[in-house]
């Protein structure tokens, strides 16, 4: 039987904020979105982490595979308190990716290419709040479990691209930095995703047509609707995946709680794609079809009705969170 | 509830902090969480460790303003505001103190169904220090 995610769930952190909050405070949003959520106190990277992996039956997972840029403790691995918080400490082989926003879908890529093993990208960016960087930074956590077991997706295709890009946006620091560089930006996300997207579609033996669902790169909302429109897709393709909308963007998260959106949207017989970009190096995407079993009723790991729970925080609350937990 | 931990104690008691491991008595059956010395009901001193459910009910509850927070939660409570400590009687039979969190204070009630899940408690010396607090069950 093939490989493919037998299992997903997904975790969002305690509060948002909306766009009209912070356009009375800054006069205006520079996100283009509605509204990002905000991790609590009490919440980081590794507690998003555990909640998302909770959700998901992966008890006998042989591999974990874990992708954050924003480690709680720096110097260490979100892997040896994760693995014992859902049961899998002992021998397991853990594998950890990081740094870059692709490195969600390369923890994806190394359970797929093992068999088996339980994925989990987990984020929470952060910027200086008066710059306008900060605006479209979210948090969240996805977790999959990959095995062979009655998949609800199973690979179709797949593929991968790198070259020397710029690093237009790059972390300094535990803060994002993006250099504002207009095209050179855009340059390589086109270029890279472009190869990925063709060369997957290619793998898979299908046309942008056949795609029920496709998830991009979501840290520029303009510059992933644009970029799918180039692609050949359409809103009507992009919209379950697009959580930047109500989660702002998650870092090395963002890819998988989209594809987990996309999965609960999708039938069975359904074609998802999902791709990611890291910049400085390249783009990786995958093209999932989805079996009957995508529509037990257990299945869905209810991304909107997660995005729709979170508490909103005004301005001055918002502020004093960030002041004392940063 | 003061929360001060050494860093070798916390080592220790990560199966409590990470994890519901209790125990139970190989005599009579009670299960401790966290794990005690000795049974709390017989006294014997030999154990087999369980996964606990990690859900349980509220056994009573107390709402904190951020001026009676002990020092290592008066970050979080400079951050948020109040918060609930309570006694939760876990489905196992132990009761434990512990945060409870996802709720609105003004909602609680003594009997209502909660379930653990994995916060930051605090960071001292520079270690982040993880533990449960507990939410609505249905959570
Ligand atoms: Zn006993």
């Amino acid at each position: 039987m093939s490989v493919g995610l037998t299992d997903y769930g997904v975790s969002l952190p305690t509060y948002h904020v909306t766009a009209e909050v912070y356009e009375e405070v800054w006069g205006r949003f520079a996100a283009r979105i509605d509204r990002k959520t905000v991790p609590a106190y009490d919440e980081d990277a590794m507690t998003l982490a555990t909640a998302a992996a909770r959700e998901v039956d992966a008890a006998d997972a042989e591999t974990l595979a874990v992708a954050t840029t924003t480690h709680p403790q720096a110097g260490t691995l979100l892997s040896g308190p994760l693995s014992r918080s859902v049961g899998l400490d002992g021998p397991c082989r853990t594998l950890e990716f990081g740094s870059s926003w692709k490195a969600g879908l390369e923890a994806l890529d190394a359970a797929l290419s093992f068999g088996s093993g339980l994925v989990v990208a987990s984020d929470t960016p952060e910027a200086p709040s008066d710059e306008d960087t900060e605006h479209i930074l979210g948090a969240g956590a996805a977790a999959f479990a990959v095995g062979d077991d009655d998949p609800l997706a199973t690979v179709a295709g797949s593929a991968h691209y790198v070259d020397a890009y710029l690093p237009a946006k790059f972390r300094d620091g535990a803060d994002l930095t993006d250099l504002s560089l207009g095209g050179y930006t855009t340059e390589g996300f086109v270029e890279a995703l472009s190869a990925v997207v063709d060369d997957a579609l290619a793998d898979a033996g299908l046309s942008t047509d056949d795609i029920d669902h496709a998830v991009f790169p979501q840290d520029d909302v303009k510059m992933s609707w644009r970029g799918g429109g180039r692609l050949g897709f359409d809103a009507d393709q992009m919209s379950a995946g697009f959580v930047v909308n109500r989660m702002g963007f998650a870092a090395a998260a963002s890819p998988l709680v989209g594809l987990a959106a996309a999965l609960d949207a999708a039938e069975a017989g359904a074609h998802v794609l999902v791709a990611g970009y890291g910049y400085g190096h390249g783009a990786s995407a995958f093209v999932l079809e989805t079996t009957p079993a995508i529509e037990a009723p257990d299945s869905d790991a209810g991304v909107d009705d997660a995005l729709d729970a979170t508490t909103a925080l005004e301005y001055g609350e918002f502020a004093r969170l960030r002041e004392v937990s940063r | 509830m003061g929360a001060h931990i050494s860093i070798p104690m916390y080592e220790r008691t990560v199966g409590q902090r990470l994890a519901f491991e209790g125990e139970r008595c190989t005599d009579c059956g009670t299960v401790a969480f966290p794990p005690k010395g000795a049974c709390p009901d017989c006294r014997n001193d030999e154990f087999e460790t369980v996964d606990l459910s990690g859900t349980g009910t509220v056994y009573s509850h107390t709402v904190l303003s951020p001026g009676g927070a002990p020092p290592e939660f008066a970050g979080q409570a400079r951050a948020e505001g109040r918060y609930v400590a309570a006694i939760v009687e876990l489905d196992e039979g132990p009761r434990i103190t512990a945060q409870l969190t996802d709720i609105d204070p003004e909602t609680v009630e003594i009997g209502m169904p909660v379930s653990g899940r994995i916060r930051r408690i605090y960071e001292e010396e520079g270690v982040v220090r993880y533990g449960f607090k507990f939410g609505p069950a249905d959570d």
